[in-house]
């Protein structure tokens, strides 16, 4: 499937027409899926492994307010560009924080290899 | 009933988020450790700092500057740089969340479109000038 130039949704519908046509329909459809609850994200947050403090701060940018997220909260339209949320982006990620982790050879006097270490970005 | 952290997409989103708030973290670190913390920065700016990682070429330089300013808006700062890191990881819980809802909610590709959510894609008009031409 030749998915440049398309959005991951149009992508992700592409592979459930798919599914749908192979193996029947199995879903059913929710009166509003797009509603999630502040008390539902913590519970998962919690249980895919994110700490408390941590699935607060993403709670505070995730919702307007305290409030559930709704269809008005997810709007993603300036992101749906497969080039920045693809493989390319998540690489260049990782490739950055590799040198700016990676152990420094110690006949280099670099100041920015202490200045790096990973116990500066917890939390 | 099926929950979105109960599938596997949460834990991949997870992940991204997790190396989202470390790139964003190790941007900001650069730029305070370099005295900028308060300025307003050109995306030139960010990839001098850039430059002076062991290891980093003028390529990547380039590459990440343009990823973690959006773009290459014109004035950049460490602030602007945790703002993005939130708006990053938002939108990518909220795409990760909507394609959960795509393959176990029946919510369709149309109507993510009518309700305002993405774009409608463009029309293929290329392919059928091409056709008709040929």
């Amino acid at each position: 499937m030749d998915i440049k130039g398309t959005s991951p949704f149009e992508a992700l519908q592409s592979i459930a027409n798919v599914e749908e046509a192979e193996h029947g329909d199995k879903s059913v459809a929710d009166a509003d899926p797009f509603t999630l609850s502040k008390k539902e994200f913590m519970t998962g947050a919690d249980k895919i492994g994110f700490s408390e403090a941590t699935a607060r701060d993403l709670w505070a940018a995730f919702a307007k307010d305290n409030q559930g997220l709704t269809k008005a909260d997810f709007d993603v339209r300036e992101f749906t560009n497969i080039e920045e949320i693809g493989p390319r982006a998540r690489g260049l990620m990782q490739y950055f924080i590799q040198l700016m982790t990676q152990p420094q050879d110690q006949s280099q006097d670099d100041h920015t290899a202490d200045d790096a270490s990973e116990g500066d970005f917890d939390g | 009933m099926v929950s979105f952290f109960d599938t596997q997409a949460a834990q991949v989103v997870k992940t991204q988020i997790e190396s989202v708030d470390t790139f964003y973290r190790l941007i900001e670190k650069l730029i305070v450790d370099a005295g900028l913390a308060t300025e307003a920065l050109t995306i030139f700016d960010l990839e001098k700092l850039i430059l002076q990682v062991p290891g980093a070429t003028q390529e990547v330089a380039i590459a990440i500057s343009e990823f973690a300013t959006n773009n290459g808006r014109e004035y950049i700062s460490a602030h602007e740089i945790r703002t993005r890191a939130k708006e990053h990881a938002n939108k990518m819980f909220k795409v990760a969340y909507c394609s959960f809802l795509m393959y176990h909610k029946k919510v369709n590709f149309k109507q993510l479109v009518e309700l305002g959510i993405v774009d409608a894609p463009s029309a293929p008009q290329d392919d059928s000038e091409r056709d008709d031409i040929a």
